[in-house]
């Protein structure tokens, strides 16, 4: 039961950070390398509120999701500028900053030694079980994906598909582009801080290994698996990558293994999926620029 | 203290030659293709283990880690980035695929030799220069570093290959439409690339050991240096020196944790300073 809750509580973590790759990458055709990053903001903002400074849970989430959003919405608005593939190398860029002040900032986040003792949630006086925890991850997920449904279907969301394919254009019809682009990226950390603060608040222990460029990638590469321009394709794609190390395990290669051969499965796919398809299983828009 | 600025200087300068080596790995193919195309990590990891692994002196070390790595460059270029590229692939798509490439070949490493680093015998002979400890591959490393950017320059600008690459480089469809040898010149170029990128590896590896990470690590920085080289060769050189300089600097001032994001850190700034720049330029 243990290892099968934990299973599902990460699909549905891994779920709401495709989301908000979807909602940036696919929805605005901005792939960012540096949803991890925003992960780690929401986990390390959820786990210091509550163990430093004793906030009750349902503030260390809200502080998660508005710290990740503000950052998102800061890195954004001087980088949006930047198109493609430039836009991904600033994140690439941003991430491995990131990744080295949650190592090298020891006062507050302790570094390689991670953050212990984060408390579980409480209801009347109990710590939340593991079903509870399952009930409140894939709660969580089915709401990422039913925003990022609604926001795709909105007005909102159609002019952020204007400005992905053609900026000039959203600009001659009295647009924003600046303004939608930071809008997406306030929304996509909103999400990305949420799923850090179920992590740290489930596994009541965050280092920096959980926030690495490498998880950057894992969850682009969902996005593009999945398919691009599609919430449900993020979620196929979350659910594909996150199972696969442990059906690898079930056919005989060993635990040490698994996160390898995921690793190499993954690479694999990325390549197949650009050369055979590159809007990904249920996309709807590949990257063009 | 003479002695220390001396240190500091090798040090420095050993930094620097790596910088060169990977600026100039980086910068052939992503010129083709038109993209940023990490896959000379792929051929810098690989090269480093088997040249760790497969030569018993520094020199064998080298010419098995360069070998390696021009046959992973000219193989992934043939096989993988002109095809894909002959397929109206864009250069965010080309981009991820490179990305693709070097987390396979570092994960394939990764479950063939684990993750822990891999020590090389050879070439850790020390000898003093000017009052700096250097071990052999660092002095080999910037002597090589010289050499092969000579070399690449020289072969670029006034051999029949280079100028076949330059022209490929500034205008594939008009290349193909003259009759060049595109299909030729591509796999060379990306095997040409893989053999510098396997000496970095390798050089790389003298110093830290080798590691699945290291090419992609030091892919990156070649990133850094072929975007401020602005996609010139001869640039290579000066950024990789000011690259280096600048490490050494932060290395100095706020600790050797710190290197790798202000390096990075002020990359970012300099991509959105040319933005504004190169805005500015188009609407003068």
């Amino acid at each position: 039961m243990t290892f099968l809750g934990n299973l599902l509580v990460i699909i549905g973590i891994y779920v709401i950070l495709a989301e908000s790759q979807e909602l940036l990458a696919g929805q605005t055709g901005l792939l960012s390398i540096a949803q991890a990053a925003l992960f780690g903001v929401g986990a390390y903002t959820s786990a210091l509120l509550t163990v430093d400074v004793g906030a009750p849970i349902w503030a260390g989430f809200a502080c998660a999701m508005g710290l990740a959003s503000l950052t998102a919405v800061v890195a954004t608005i001087p980088i949006a500028r930047l198109g493609g593939q430039y836009f991904c190398i600033a994140t690439f860029c941003l991430q491995i900053v990131a990744t080295d002040l949650i190592t090298n900032w020891q006062g507050l986040t302790r570094g390689p030694l991670g953050l212990p003792g984060i408390p579980r949630p409480e209801v009347l006086g109990e710590p939340v079980g593991m079903v509870g925890f399952i009930v409140l991850a894939a709660g969580a997920a089915l709401l990422s994906v039913a925003l990022v449904r609604r926001l795709a279907v909105s007005s909102f969301g159609r002019a952020l598909r204007v400005i992905r394919e053609d900026e000039a254009l959203a600009r001659s019809w009295g647009m924003s582009p600046r303004s939608l682009k930071w809008r997406a990226a306030a929304f996509s950390g909103a999400l990305a801080g949420m799923a850090g603060a179920i992590f740290a608040h489930h596994f009541t222990f965050i280092d920096p290994t959980s926030f690495t460029l490498s998880e950057s990638i894992l969850i682009a590469v969902m996005v593009i698996l999945g398919g691009s321009g599609n919430p449900l394709g993020a979620v196929i794609g979350a659910s594909f990558l996150v199972t696969l190390p442990e059906v690898l395990r079930f056919v005989g290669i060993p635990a040490s293994q698994a996160g390898n051969v995921r690793e190499l499965v993954y690479g694999l796919l990325l390549v197949m999926t650009v050369w055979l398809r590159p809007h990904g299983l249920l996309g709807r828009w590949s990257y063009t620029r | 203290m003479g002695h220390l600025l001396s240190q500091l200087l090798a040090n420095q300068a050993v930094a620097s030659a790596l910088y060169v080596l990977f600026g100039a790995a980086y910068l052939m193919p992503a010129r083709i293709n038109r993209c940023f195309d990490l896959t000379p990590g792929a051929a810098a990891t690989l090269g480093a283990y088997v040249g760790v692994l497969g030569g018993a002196s520094l020199g064998a070390c080298l010419a098995v880690g360069s070998l390696t790595g021009a046959v992973v460059g000219g193989v992934n270029q043939w096989g993988v980035m002109s095809p894909l590229r002959g397929r109206g692939r864009s250069g965010s798509q080309l981009f991820l695929v490179s990305l693709g490439v070097v987390v396979v070949v570092e994960s394939g490493v990764r479950m063939w030799r684990g993750s822990s680093a891999q020590m090389m015998l050879g070439g850790q002979g020390v000898f003093e220069i000017w009052g700096a400890r250097m071990t052999e591959a660092q002095g080999v490393a910037v002597l090589g570093a010289a050499l092969v950017w000579i070399g690449l320059f020289a072969a670029a600008r006034w051999s029949p290959g280079g100028r076949l690459y330059r022209a490929v480089a500034e205008d594939r469809e008009l290349a193909l439409g003259l009759g060049l040898s595109v299909g030729g010149v591509e796999p060379l170029v990306g095997a040409v690339a893989g053999a510098v990128a396997g000496l970095g590896g390798v050089l790389l590896a003298a110093q830290i050991g080798a590691t699945p990470s290291l090419g992609f690590n030091a892919i990156l920085y070649g990133v850094i240096a072929g975007v401020i080289s602005q996609g010139r060769l001869r640039a290579v050189l000066g950024v990789g020196v000011l690259m280096g300089a600048t490490e050494g600097l932060v290395g100095w001032y706020l600790g050797s944790l710190w290197k790798q994001g202000v390096v990075f850190g002020l990359f970012l700034l300099y991509l959105l300073i040319r933005d504004v720049r190169m805005e500015r330029e188009a609407v003068a």
